[in-house]
């Protein structure tokens, strides 16, 4: 009966979450079209959207993922169902590590194409916003550097597998646009959508075999 | 790959949390995915996990190389 109770305000729970959070997605997805709109940003290409999208999510995660490091009893919980323990030195590191990650991979993701009516308009700043673009690649690589530096076993065979699943998909993605140009049937293609369709392929690749090596809550259950 | 670990952890009453702090450098979710054999853990990896348990790494991981029929030569 207890546990009936319990298991149904952890639903309600959940299910204010759910309603919460595709509310506050829906007034952010709004805010942003129209924001776009009044900069101008492109509604027809298909990349500038999804590019949109996915730099929305990193960036949430990744206040999200900082929020989470803030609490190292609640971090720890996230990572053991049930344990009391708080999150160690090194988890807190991580986490904080990773969070860096996506909030720089999501805004470098998204300044170009905020930065594109501007620039178009005004040539000579295009050197300017390329140059603060590579300058967010470098410091992305710098920090995907410290996360492999200081990853343990598990989290290093992740993204080995991740990029060797991405690749695949995208070469036999690419492969078939190619073969397709080959055969006379032209489908546009920009350097846009090609960088932001990798990144959605190595996105969902990699989050895909993160879930498939989360803890289930089978083994949660008898380990914990 | 097979393993003895949860044995192993249960007897000395650690926790994953704890196995990963005595380790250092490794979260617990890497000891619960080395744990349900959802990752096989690198060489180095599993000497440290040996050493933690003072044992040897034959007596924690099992390849299931007996079952198919595939006796390592000695």
């Amino acid at each position: 009966m207890t546990s009936t109770r319990v298991s149904l305000r952890a639903s309600g729970r959940q299910a204010l979450l759910a309603l919460v959070s595709a509310l506050a997605g829906a007034a952010c997805g709004a805010g942003m079209r129209i924001w776009a709109n009044r900069l101008g940003v492109e509604k027809a290409l298909w990349s500038v959207d999804l590019s949109q999208l996915m730099s929305t999510v990193m960036i949430a995660g990744a206040v999200f993922l900082a929020a989470l490091a803030a609490d190292r009893r609640r971090l720890g919980r996230m990572l053991e169902a049930g344990a009391e323990t708080p999150a160690s030195a090194f988890e807190v590191r991580q986490t904080l590590l990773q969070a860096a990650v996506l909030l720089v991979a999501g805004v470098a993701l998204s300044v170009p194409t905020m930065a594109a009516p501007f620039a178009r308009a005004h040539p000579e700043t295009q050197a300017a916003f390329l140059a603060g673009a590579a300058g967010l690649l470098g410091l992305q690589t710098l920090l995907n550097l410290a996360v492999w530096r200081s990853a343990d076993d598990v989290v290093r065979d992740l993204a080995l597998k991740g990029v060797n699943l991405a690749f695949w998909v995208a070469q036999s993605l690419f492969f078939l646009w190619a073969a397709a140009d080959r055969l006379g049937i032209r489908a546009p293609f920009t350097p846009w959508d090609g960088y932001v369709l990798l990144m959605a392929i190595y996105l969902l690749c990699s989050a895909g075999l993160s879930a498939r090596a989360a803890p289930s809550r089978a083994s949660l259950r008898a380990t914990a | 790959m097979r393993n003895r670990l949860r044995v192993l952890r249960a007897e000395r009453g650690w926790s994953q949390g704890e196995v990963a702090n005595r380790l250092g450098g490794v979260s617990r979710q890497a000891v619960n995915a080395v744990e349900t054999g959802k990752h096989d853990p690198t060489l180095e990896l599993a000497f440290r996990l040996a050493a933690l348990f003072d044992a040897r790494i034959e007596d924690l991981f099992d390849p299931e190389l007996a079952q198919k029929g595939k006796e390592p030569s000695k």
